[in-house]
């Protein structure tokens, strides 16, 4: 199969490596490091916006980024059905860009997150959790100080009722509630999927848990479901 | 007047000529211009023959060449006193060792001049200048030239920065001014008061006239063009004597000024010629364009962008609760947002909200969660 993947690389990028060996590691497909100042990705079937600092944050998180000249091509590969993955600042970067709804806030402690947390899987629904069970408890890191996510009420609404938040934080133990987010989120929220379903943010770093030897596999699933959507086997 | 000439004289390369001459200082709709050309074609094109350096001349001024020099031709008017100058689009440098043809140029610069002549009378310059009577042609009153060359000099550049060393972009304290001898076979050297009085080119008295005049003319100049967001690096001005007056004559324009757009410093004048930049009409019409538009004017913005009111702020809310550790009290709420101090130029005050609007719109703060105001005002 010739799929191929891009992660997209920003200044200030620094989890574009670790995308690129985990999704290789995974599925056992390719994938390239494209400079943001591309404006062409004929050949790409799957594009990672990774984590990271792109132009240092300023501002606001991606939201200079979202001019970068690559981004109107990842546009453009959304809506014709490409499936795009945005990790940590790749999230907020689609935010930004409009790409998915909603805004992430600095973390309400005010302070920088570095550790692993638990999530519930809410859909299975989706090419990137089709690997998930509905209701799974999963362990990933995450690694940010503005992941807060925050959305009026209305749209809220509707991203339940379409079925589109994907992840929450959770306990140990599964339940979601007043006090499993550990930055404030609304509702929980840690990871949204647009209305087509080919676009998804989360703030937690999948690719970081993806190999035995990074002492977890719950990051594994997630690629293995973008494989499974290319027409791949694991 | 006979409709058939046309149709066998003009070629489409001769009507797109005429057509670029007359469309922008005409305006003239299509079928208006085809009619003011009816009767050039007549006088000018009945052989068939096509002389491009004429293009867009009167018929009258085949008759009375006075002189052609390298950017103008003169001619004779049925006044004894005033003459007719037309502008060519020959491009000369280096004392003519390089030579070449500027598309429109002859017509920029007529424009141009035209537009500084006439800030300069209003501001008190006498010049040769009567007024524009086509795309290439001024008329103008006939002096008796002095054969200097009146240099002035804000910026260095050019034989300036040879001559002294000194590199191109230096900001003068004070403007310098410079008199060279107009001798094609000397090279037109740079001569000081005393060779000056020894030629008796120019009395001590005229000299100094010439200096502050030169100097005034910078002063006019400098300020008109910064407004538009041009520098006036230096430039080169011709006076003679009329009726014992003595006069500004010559013309003003990229062929004789170097221009720098005050933002980048890019070239808008006969250097892209001389130094091979390209794009060399379309500087020449930029500036045109900058001398007609509007004056522009620098503005402070101050940009407020803060969190909507239903959303949560920890950071103010962290400064709230630190108050009463410091016994302050009475304070009911605190939200911290972000100041953005902005430096822009435009041509009035609604223009530049407008401009500060889509910045803030697009990029300074995201609807999402955030609102924003700003104030505008002008700089002095």
């Amino acid at each position: 199969m010739t799929c191929k993947a891009a992660v997209i690389v920003f200044p200030g990028s620094n989890c574009d490596r670790d995308c690129v060996r985990s999704f290789e590691a995974v599925t056992g497909l390719k994938a390239n490091l494209v400079w943001h100042k591309e404006t062409s990705l004929p050949n790409y079937d799957f594009i990672i916006l990774p984590g990271g600092f792109s132009y240092g944050d300023y501002l606001r998180c991606g939201a200079i980024a979202r001019f970068s000249p690559v981004l109107s091509e990842v546009k453009r590969l959304a809506d014709r059905g490409r499936y795009i993955l945005g990790i940590c600042n790749g999230f907020q970067i689609l935010t930004e860009a409009r790409l998915l709804p909603g805004a992430l806030l600095r973390n309400h402690g005010l302070k920088y997150l570095c550790r692993d947390v638990y999530l519930r899987v809410e859909t299975s629904q989706s090419p990137f959790t089709s690997s998930y069970k509905n209701g799974q408890i999963i362990r990933l890191p995450i690694s940010h100080g503005e992941g807060s996510y925050s959305l009026n009420p209305r749209e809220l609404n509707t991203l339940n009722d379409q079925d589109r938040v994907v992840f929450r934080y959770a306990s140990a133990g599964g339940t979601v509630g007043e006090t499993s987010s550990p930055n404030g989120s609304q509702e929980s929220i840690a990871g949204i999927i647009n209305r087509e379903r080919n676009v998804l943010g989360l703030m937690p770093h999948p690719e970081r848990l993806a190999e035995a030897d990074l002492g977890g596999l719950d990051g594994r699933p997630l690629f293995e479901s973008v494989l499974a959507a290319l027409g791949g086997q694991a | 007047m006979e409709i058939r000439y046309t149709a066998q004289i003009l070629t489409y390369g001769q009507f797109r000529s005429i057509w670029n001459l007359t469309r922008p200082t005409l305006s003239l709709g299509f079928s208006q211009a085809v009619f003011y050309l009816l009767p050039l074609t007549n006088g000018l094109w009945s052989s068939g023959d096509y002389d491009q350096s004429l293009g867009g001349a009167s018929p009258e001024m085949t008759e009375k060449l006075l002189y052609e020099g390298k950017a103008k031709k003169i001619f004779l008017t049925e006044s004894e006193d005033e003459l007719l100058v037309f502008y060519k689009d020959d491009a000369t440098a280096f004392n003519g060792a390089k030579k070449g043809q500027i598309e429109s140029k002859g017509q920029l610069n007529n424009a141009i001049s035209s537009v500084f002549f006439e800030l300069l009378e209003t501001a008190g310059v006498r010049s040769h200048f009567l007024k524009k009577t086509g795309s290439n042609t001024m008329l103008v009153k006939k002096l008796e030239i002095i054969p200097l060359e009146v240099v002035v000099r804000n910026i260095a550049a050019g034989s300036l920065s040879q001559r002294l060393g000194w590199p191109e972009g230096r900001v003068l304290d004070e403007p310098i001014v410079e008199f060279y001898y107009k001798d094609d076979a000397l090279g037109d050297p740079l001569i000081n008061n005393n060779h000056i009085a020894a030629l008796k080119l120019a009395s001590p008295c005229d000299l100094a006239f010439l200096e502050e005049e030169a100097k005034k003319i910078d002063r006019i100049l400098s300020a008109y063009l910064l407004a538009r967001r041009v520098r006036l690096v230096d430039f080169k001005l011709e006076f003679g004597r009329h009726k014992g007056q003595i006069l500004l004559g010559d013309e003003i324009s990229p062929d004789t000024c170097r221009f720098w757009d005050a933002e980048t410093n890019k070239k808008l004048d006969k250097d892209r010629f001389r130094q091979d930049l390209g794009e060399v009409t379309e500087a020449y019409q930029e500036i045109y364009n900058r001398l007609t538009c509007q004056a522009v004017q620098k503005y402070r913005a101050l940009v407020k962008v803060r969190l909507k009111d239903s959303v949560l702020d920890p950071q103010g809310e962290a400064i709230l609760r630190s108050l009463s550790s410091l016994g302050l009290e009475d304070f009911q709420s605190i939200r911290v947002g972000k100041l953005i101090d902005i430096s822009v130029v435009g041509e009035n005050e609604r223009e530049v909200s407008h401009k500060v609007k889509k910045l803030s719109d697009d990029l300074l703060a995201n609807p999402n969660m955030e609102k924003y105001s700003f104030t505008v005002e002008p700089v002095k």
